[in-house]
């Protein structure tokens, strides 16, 4: 496999403590896997439409009829909650089999991707957060917000993809 | 469930054949299961967003109808690639699938997920005009929204169900 370097940090976080927690917990409770991966799912269900309607509203594929702003400042807070539940529910399961996730090139991929995706969001919630018109203000902020409009649905698509790839490469 | 013996003749011979024992150990199963995330994200999210309404919770500023249409789409591109690329999934070992208890459940949910949009448009929907921007819609749009949300939680649950159960 092509990333090697993050295996020693994968080996070190299975001797933390969190992480037997972690094996613990899962072994003990047949009920928690399936329910951590069911909360995954809706979280990412969660992050991905309030992302997505976001990100397509910019592009104008849909409502052009609003302003971006408000819709903006009403799903952003959506898509950074769900993002917490996806990283604790993640965790937990990376928590499990820290060795396996950190060999693994798809999890490594889906975890860059998700730290531009995540960037980017930043970008975009800084600029709607000073001002509900901030990305429509200039031409090169309107060129700016459809370009990463564009890279982060690609973005977290990719992430997606590469999470459901991890079991099999 | 007990099933009748044809049907799972049926499934065993259908398990078996080259084409579907060929999608279960290649490739084509997890492209087949990301389509499934996608699909369901489309279906989950844009039902989500309609029955958020239907309670009065989010999107208040948008009719009704206006939601649906622009959801409504999505939502049905979303189910009919969900169905096809889930059977796909399960045609390897259908025989498992069909007696795996999580697998009958989550069939009989998205069957009561249907029921209730069905009952949702020959009853409150009717009358959608009356009560099309009105914040708070009438109890029995509520209570359609709020089954409708349930009922597709509960098939995201049984789905993720179905690989910790055994089938027969």
């Amino acid at each position: 496999m092509a990333i090697t370097t993050f295996a020693p940090l994968g080996q070190w976080l299975g001797t933390t403590p969190l992480s037997h927690a972690a094996r613990g917990a899962l072994r003990a409770n047949s009920w928690l896997a399936p329910t951590d991966e069911t909360l995954h799912i809706l979280a990412l269900t969660t992050l991905f439409v309030s992302a997505a309607v976001v990100h397509l509203r910019l592009l104008g594929v849909v409502g052009k009829d609003r302003p971006v702003g408000p819709l903006a400042r009403r799903l952003l807070p959506l898509t950074w909650s769900a993002l917490v539940v996806l990283i604790l529910t993640g965790g937990l399961l990376v928590l499990n089999r820290p060795g396996r996730y950190f060999r693994s090139d798809m999890f490594l991929i889906k975890m860059g991707l998700v730290i531009l995706a995540v960037a980017w969001t930043l970008v975009l919630q800084f600029g709607f957060t000073r001002d509900t018109t901030y990305w429509e203000q200039t031409a090169a902020r309107r060129v700016l917000a459809k370009s990463g409009a564009a890279v982060a649905l690609v973005l977290w698509a990719g992430a997606v993809v590469c999470g459901r790839w991890i079991a099999y490469a | 469930m007990t099933l009748p013996m044809p049907l799972l003749d049926w499934a065993s011979a259908v398990s078996q054949t080259d084409w579907a024992q060929n999608i279960a150990g290649s490739w084509m199963f997890p492209a087949l299961e990301t389509v499934h995330v996608f699909s369901l994200v489309a279906v989950l999210g844009t039902i989500a967003l309609v029955d958020w309404r239907l309670l009065g919770f989010a999107s208040r500023d948008y009719s009704v109808t206006t939601l649906s249409r622009q959801t409504l789409p999505w939502t049905w591109v979303g189910f009919v690639l969900a169905v096809i690329s889930g059977a796909l999934m399960t045609v390897g070992q259908a025989g498992e699938y069909i007696t795996n208890p999580a697998f009958q459940l989550k069939l009989l949910l998205v069957l009561l997920a249907g029921v209730n949009m069905a009952v949702f448009h020959l009853i409150p929907w009717r009358n959608v005009g009356s009560w099309d921007t009105r914040v708070g819609p009438p109890v029995a749009a509520r209570v359609a929204g709020f089954l409708s949300l349930t009922l597709w939680i509960g098939v995201i649950a049984a789905g993720r169900w179905i690989a910790f159960t055994h089938g027969a």
